[in-house]
C-alpha cells in the first residue's frame, strides 16, 4: 500500500477563536481596583453578665462629634475637619513623656513589676469566676502577657496610655458617609503615623514590618508590640 | 545578465501566521487571570468616597459586597437611599443577617467573610450603623467601608 501524505490541518482560523474568547473576556471582566478601610465591629455582649467596667476618667476619652450638618466637635469644642489630624496627635502625646496637659489622656509607667502584681491580681480572678467573667479575666491576662513582650523588646519599663483611653465618635443620624469616612481617614493617618514614628524610635523600619497573617514570627512580634504602644481604639456610639 | 538570476515569479513571501493564535491565547490567559468578573447589575447610585489610608483588598473572592446608595430608577423606588443586596433592593434591613448566614457554605461562618460595604457618600450615616448593628447580630464582624484611592 503506497504512503499517504498526512495533510495538514489548517489552524489559520485558531486565531479567530482565540480572538474571539479574548473580546467575550475584556468585555465581561473588570480590572477595577477594590480598596477600602477594614475595621472589625465589637462583639455583641450581654451586659447584664459581665463585670461592671473600670471607671472611666473624662480626661480618657477623646470625644469627637459631628452633628447632621457635618460639623465637627472635638472635647466638646467646634473646629475644621483640618485641625481633627492635629487634635488626636494631641490627645495621644501630650502626656506621653511627661505630665503636661492634665485634660488629655494620662500615661502611666509599666515595668515588670506592675505587669506581675497585675498578673497574679488577674490569675486569681481567673480561678475564682466562670462564664462571661471568666472570659472578661482571660482577654485580661492576654493583654498582660503582651506588656511583658513590649518589655522584653524596650526594656525595663516604659510609659503606656492609659488603658481606658478611647476616640470617641459619635455620629447624628444625619451625617453623612463620606464625611465618616473622612474622620475614619484622619483617624487611621494619626495612629499610624504614631505607630511609624515609635518603630523608628525602636530602631525597625515601618514600611518593612508585614501586618498580614501570614508574616513571620519577628514581624507579627513587631506589630504586636506596636499595638500595644499605640493603641487603636474607637468607639462609636449606635444612632437612635 | 547575471549568473544568479533565478527563473521565476518574484514577489514578497506570505506572512506566516502560524504562531498568531499563540500570541493572542497568551493575551487572553493574562485577561483571565488578571480581571475578575463584572459584579452585580447596579441599581443604585455611588459615589464612593476618597480616602488616602485606604487599602486594597486582598482577596477580593472571599468577600460579600453590600451596596447602599440612592435607587436609578426613580419612578418606581423613590429618592430615599436603598441597599442592594446580589441584584436586588431589599426592604427589610433584616434581610441582610440572612443573607450572611446563606452565603456562609463549606464550614465558613459569617465572621470569616468579610463583607464590603459600598455607600454613596451623601447617604446619612442613620441607615449604615442600622446596616452594621444587623451585621453584628450575626457575628458578621469583619467590614471595609470601600473608598476609592486619594
Amino acid at each position: 500500500m503506497a504512503k499517504r501524505e498526512l495533510q495538514e490541518i489548517n489552524a489559520g482560523s485558531m486565531a479567530d477563536i482565540a480572538f474571539l474568547l479574548l473580546v467575550f473576556f475584556l468585555v465581561t471582566t473588570t480590572v477595577e481596583m477594590e480598596a477600602g478601610i477594614s475595621r472589625t465591629l465589637p462583639v455583641k455582649l450581654d451586659n447584664t453578665k459581665l463585670p461592671p467596667p473600670p471607671p472611666v476618667n473624662a480626661r480618657n476619652i477623646f470625644s469627637i462629634q459631628v452633628n447632621s450638618q457635618d460639623a465637627l466637635r472635638v472635647e466638646n469644642q467646634p473646629i475644621l475637619l483640618e485641625e481633627l489630624e492635629e487634635k488626636t496627635r494631641d490627645f495621644y502625646l501630650a502626656n506621653a513623656v511627661a505630665e503636661t496637659n492634665p485634660e488629655l489622656a494620662k500615661y502611666n509607667p509599666v515595668s515588670r513589676q506592675t505587669v506581675n502584681a497585675e498578673m497574679t491580681e488577674v490569675m486569681k480572678n481567673i480561678e475564682n469566676s466562670t462564664g462571661a467573667f471568666k472570659a472578661v479575666f482571660e482577654g485580661e491576662k492576654r493583654k498582660l502577657e503582651k506588656k511583658l513582650l513590649v518589655l522584653d523588646v524596650v526594656g525595663n519599663s516604659y510609659m503606656e496610655i492609659d488603658k481606658t483611653a478611647v476616640i470617641q465618635l459619635k455620629n447624628n443620624a444625619g451625617t453623612s458617609y463620606g464625611m465618616y469616612i473622612q474622620i475614619q481617614d484622619v483617624l487611621k493617618k494619626v495612629i499610624e503615623d504614631l505607630r511609624r514614628e515609635k518603630a523608628e524610635e525602636l530602631g525597625w523600619t515601618y514600611s518593612e514590618i508585614d501586618w498580614s497573617k501570614e508574616a513571620s514570627e519577628e514581624d507579627q512580634k513587631k506589630a504586636e508590640v506596636l499595638k500595644v504602644l499605640v493603641p487603636e481604639r474607637i468607639i462609636e456610639s449606635k444612632i437612635k | 545578465m547575471s549568473k544568479f538570476r533565478k527563473d521565476g515569479k518574484k514577489g514578497v513571501p506570505g506572512i506566516n501566521s502560524g504562531s498568531l493564535p499563540d500570541i493572542i491565547f497568551m493575551l487572553l490567559f493574562f485577561f483571565m487571570v488578571a480581571t475578575r468578573m463584572k459584579e452585580n447589575k447596579l441599581q443604585v447610585e455611588i459615589i464612593k468616597p476618597k480616602a488616602e489610608m485606604s487599602v486594597e483588598l486582598e482577596d477580593k473572592d472571599n468577600v460579600d459586597f453590600l451596596y447602599i446608595g440612592f435607587p436609578v430608577d426613580v419612578e418606581k423606588e423613590g429618592t430615599e437611599p436603598r441597599v442592594q443586596l446580589d441584584d436586588q433592593l431589599i426592604n427589610d434591613i433584616q434581610a441582610i443577617g440572612r443573607w450572611k448566614n446563606a452565603a456562609a457554605t463549606d464550614g465558613k461562618t459569617p465572621f470569616d467573610v468579610p463583607t464590603s460595604l459600598k455607600v454613596h457618600q451623601d447617604v446619612s450615616m442613620l441607615i449604615v450603623s442600622n446596616v452594621k448593628e444587623v451585621l453584628r447580630d450575626v457575628d458578621a464582624l469583619k467590614i471595609v467601608y470601600s473608598t476609592d484611592m486619594k
